[in-house]
């Protein structure tokens, strides 16, 4: 079912509070380290207006989107209310220094898939 | 039940309703109202016309009491209609509309009419009286055509209208009969002192002088004197005086002298009639002060309403002068008699004059002219009539500073004294209410609502409490439990550190928010901007990147073109480099400087170096644009160098944090080409030397900016906007804009810290110094980094690395994005 651990670059790049923009197989996605040093990914569009969400405040588990202020949740990948929609998530681990994500198959609006 | 009684009210001002108010409070149902109101507005502030015209308010700005006020209240508004006649046999009003509405009791608050010269050519246009919010509009929009102005009377109006035409750009000469200004308020002395007050806001002012004619062909052109001079203007204010309307009420047979005789309980001669207002003649005097007709008011509501209240036996009358930089104050007797005490202060460098009358050990009268503090303490000496030592008002600090210091010992000091609002009331509504601004008390308490000249010290209350209430007030964000000052001292008194430190320090919760989080880092770039650590993770991106994001991800370039002034040389590079690198804009901004607009961001270094131009942090919460005229260096009309200052202010305070953006502008000449009046710090150049306003702004909220001061030196215009500027980073919230700020801490007292507190003024300076003095250019720091290969630059600028298996970062459709 799960698809492939696929390599995303190193853990050192990825500092805590940031984000970094890669792209994984053809798809633009942005990682983020929290506060507390955990690695969350999500595609590198705000549902709102396309936004590059790496380029955001990183708050918590939460992006704030750099164009107009939406927040996402980086681990839901859910809007913060009151906006609406959201962006998918993807599974990534560290091994070694390095970083590997693997892509959701779906591609669509995770409000959807309640 | 007893069946209401027909209340018919003759007048809709401010006597009227604060009679309606008080009566409506007192016996709610008791009344069936009806209101004739010849003006077609709703109740509004009269006393603060001449603001609304320097300040260019909506009408809607001023009205006290809005129709739904009238109609939650059953009040039959009849707006528009004047009451033409009444029959008091028949009880009946008749209205201009033809109405006829029957009466058990009327009360005529008719106002007065201002007073016009039978001169030859008055009814000329161009030719204004100064009395209602009509009047304020004609006089604004014929000053929108105009160059020049006279306003024909130099009393607490006419000076009002001179200092809101002058704010307006005009040239503006006042014409005045006697030799003093203000003379039923000041003594001669006390006039001298106005008149330098006045001349250095650009006022002309002619005393012993007689207005003889208007010429002009139809339009009014120019204003002749007695003696022969002749004064150019496309705008005339009469401003003479005012006289009471008593039309209606002699036509009916009411008792009237000067006004409409009442008695102590506001009765005419007629039982079911009553009067009050400026209309109304007590005890021989017409008083045309908003305090007098709140107390009738109060007495007449009082009667109606069978509520027992002392008789009116009189007001004794302060006053003072509402332009903005010039304090006068005067109370009770401003002339002194044989055998009186007197106490003069006078101190010609400031521009201070002060006196006092006694007699038998009480104070009778006070004139104040340049500094007003003790305005408040004096008015309550007076109307006391407590014995005084001479020892006393003139020695010590003011209650009014004590207030503001915190230790006052006396809550029931009148701090309003249009409303008769005591500085309890206030406080206690501020603590009831949890009040915030100066609007909010004013909704509460009345204070401040009609001339608005207890404004600063309502400011100054609201401060003291929530300097003083700690936790209490607001905190800065949902974040934290501590107020915006208690984080910064905080800060402050511990050692440099980063966001995470401070709200690891101060028990924040959780990780902060994009309120806080950006705030955290101003306030550490604020205590200590020697130590700039890594704030990258807890600013915006513009300010972590220094360039602006546009909506593709890509950036703008905006290279600071100090006050606008570039050279051939510079035009070519900036040429080649938008060449070199493809830039698909290039614009001229609104600030006078040129913006490369959708700059890839891997590509920023390289164009920051091939510039080599310093950053204009069009990107940032810091000083942007100084934007100039041509000024005396080539303009015909420039009085100043704009060119030089522009530029000097720029380089001064260039690349300093700010709470929000800073927009200057230097205007040569009151044209005003500059836009000055519109931009957070704005020159205006006159014959003396420079105009310093401040909280102007041009964008969603408009609002014109207020004089802080006029200098006559380049210099003292860099160190008071210096203070200005450190006293705005030191107690802005984050955020928010010079003009709100200024708003909120009204420009008095932003005044009385940065320009009349000359010790505060040098340690904001100096608080402002090591700011200045460890600024560096955010672009050659980053082109540097580049160079030196450090990694946070790299990681920031570079392109995404290439991983093995992974694709690059160069994909169709975001490509303008790397």
């Amino acid at each position: 079912m799960a698809g492939d651990w696929l390599p995303a670059g190193e853990s050192a790049d990825i500092e805590p509070r940031r984000g970094v923009r890669r792209c994984v197989e053809g798809r633009e996605v942005a990682l983020f380290r929290t506060g507390e040093g955990e690695l969350l990914v999500v595609d590198n569009a705000c549902p709102h207006r396309g936004g590059a969400l790496f380029e955001g405040l990183v708050t918590g588990r939460t992006v704030v989107c750099p164009l107009h202020g939406w927040g996402i949740d980086l681990g839901s990948g859910r809007a913060v209310p009151p906006e609406e929609g959201g962006v998918a998530t993807h599974a990534v681990r560290e091994h070694e220094g390095q970083v590997e994500v693997r892509l959701a198959k779906s591609v669509k609006n995770p409000t959807e898939e309640r | 039940m007893k069946q209401a009684e027909r209340l018919v009210v003759v007048g809709n001002g401010m006597a009227a309703l604060a009679c309606l108010e008080k009566l409506i409070e007192w016996a709610p149902q008791a009344f069936a109202i009806t209101v004739y109101g010849e003006e077609p507005y709703p109740n509004y502030d009269r006393v603060r016309l001449p603001a609304a015209l320097a300040e260019g308010l909506a009408p809607e700005e001023l009205i006290l009491n809005p129709l739904g006020w009238y109609r939650a209240h059953d009040v039959d508004l009849r707006l528009g209609v004047r009451a033409s006649a009444i029959d008091r046999d028949a009880r009946v009003v008749e209205g201009s509309d033809r109405s006829r509405t029957p009466y058990d009791r009327l009360i005529l608050a008719t106002g007065s009419r201002p007073i016009l010269l039978p001169l030859p050519g008055i009814d000329k246009d161009g030719v204004y009286s100064f009395r209602t919010l009509d009047d304020c509009e004609r006089l604004r929009v014929g000053a929108e055509r105009s160059a020049r102005a006279v306003v024909v009377g130099g009393g607490l109006l006419g000076l009002e209208a001179a200092a809101g035409l002058r704010r307006l750009g005009l040239e503006v000469t006042v014409v005045h009969l006697l030799d003093g200004l203000m003379e039923r308020q000041l003594d001669l002395p006390g006039s001298r002192y106005l008149e330098r007050a006045l001349a250095a806001q650009g006022i002309r002012i002619l005393l012993g002088r007689t207005a003889a004619a208007l010429l002009g062909n139809g339009r009014v052109e120019a204003l002749a004197l007695a003696d022969g001079e002749v004064l150019p203007a496309e705008l005339v204010v009469m401003a003479v005086g005012i006289r009471p309307d008593r039309e209606l009420a002699q036509r009916a047979g009411l008792a009237c002298r000067r006004g409409v005789v009442v008695d102590d309980r506001m009765g005419t001669s007629d039982p079911r009639v009553y009067a009050l207002g400026e209309c109304a003649e007590h005890r021989g005097i017409c008083y045309g002060m908003v305090k007098p007709l709140y107390q009738q008011a109060r007495v007449l509501a009082a009667r109606l309403a069978e509520v027992a209240v002392p008789a009116y036996l009189g007001s004794r009358v302060s006053s003072r002068l509402k332009v903005s930089g010039i304090k006068v104050f005067s109370a009770g007797q401003h002339l002194e008699a044989a055998g009186d005490q007197v106490v003069r202060f006078e101190d010609a460098g400031r521009n201070v004059y002060k006196k006092l009358i006694l007699r038998e050990g009480r104070l009778l009268g006070a004139v104040l002219v340049g500094d007003d503090s003790e305005a408040a303490d004096l008015d309550d000496l007076i109307e006391n009539g407590q014995p005084v030592s001479l020892a006393g008002p003139l020695a010590g600090p003011s209650r009014a500073a004590q207030a503001s210091a915190g230790c006052s010992e006396s809550p029931d000091t009148v701090i309003c004294g249009c409303n008769g609002v005591s500085r309890r009331a206030i406080l206690e509504a501020v603590e009831a209410h949890r009040l915030t601004t100066r609007a909010d008390v004013a909704r509460i308490t009345g204070a401040s609502r009609a001339c608005g000249g207890c404004g600063p010290q309502v400011d100054a209350l609201l401060r003291l409490t929530v300097e003083q209430a700690g936790p209490a007030g607001r905190p800065l964000c949902a974040c934290t439990h501590l107020t915006r000052q208690e984080v910064l001292a905080a800060i402050r008194g511990r050692r440099p550190q980063s966001v995470p430190g401070v709200m690891r320090d101060l028990r924040w919760s959780g990780d902060g928010c994009s309120a806080c989080r950006p705030a955290l880092a101003y306030f550490l770039t604020l205590c200590w901007p020697q130590h700039p650590g890594d704030l990258g993770a807890s600013r915006h991106v513009n300010e972590r990147v220094h360039a602006n994001i546009q909506k593709d991800g890509t950036y703008s370039v905006v290279p600071r073109i100090y006050g606008g002034v570039t050279t051939p040389g510079a035009l070519i590079r900036l040429a080649q480099v938008a060449e070199r690198f493809e830039v698909p804009l290039l614009k001229i901004t609104g600030g006078q400087r040129l913006a490369l607009l959708g700059v890839r961001k891997r590509d920023l270094p390289a164009v920051w170096a091939a510039l080599a131009m310093p950053s204009g942090f069009a990107y940032a919460k810091a000083v942007r644009t100084v934007k100039t005229c041509v000024g005396s260096a080539y303009c015909r009309f420039g009085t100043r160098d704009s060119l030089d200052l522009g530029i000097r202010l720029e380089r001064a305070f260039e690349g300093l944090w700010m709470p929000a953006k800073v927009k200057m502008g230097v205007a040569g000449c009151p044209r005003n080409c500059a836009e000055s009046l519109i931009k957070d710090v704005g020159l205006l150049g006159t014959e003396r030397g420079w105009q310093i306003q401040v909280g102007g702004n041009g964008g969603t909220e408009v609002r014109q900016a207020e004089l802080l001061a006029s200098v006559e030196g380049n210099e003292e215009v860099v160190e008071l906007v210096g203070a200005f500027l450190q006293l705005y980073r030191e107690q802005a919230d984050y955020g928010e804009r010079t003009s709100r700020w200024c708003s909120r801490l009204g420009i008095e007292e932003i005044r009385r810290r940065v320009v009349e507190d000359v010790s505060n003024r040098r340690a904001l300076l100096a608080r402002l110094e090591p700011a200045l003095s460890s600024r560096v250019d955010p672009w050659r720091e980053r082109v540097q980094g580049l160079r030196t290969r450090e990694s946070g630059v790299r990681r920031e600028y570079e392109r995404p690395p290439s991983v093995p298996g992974m694709v690059d970062g160069e994909t169709v459709g975001s490509e303008a994005a790397f």
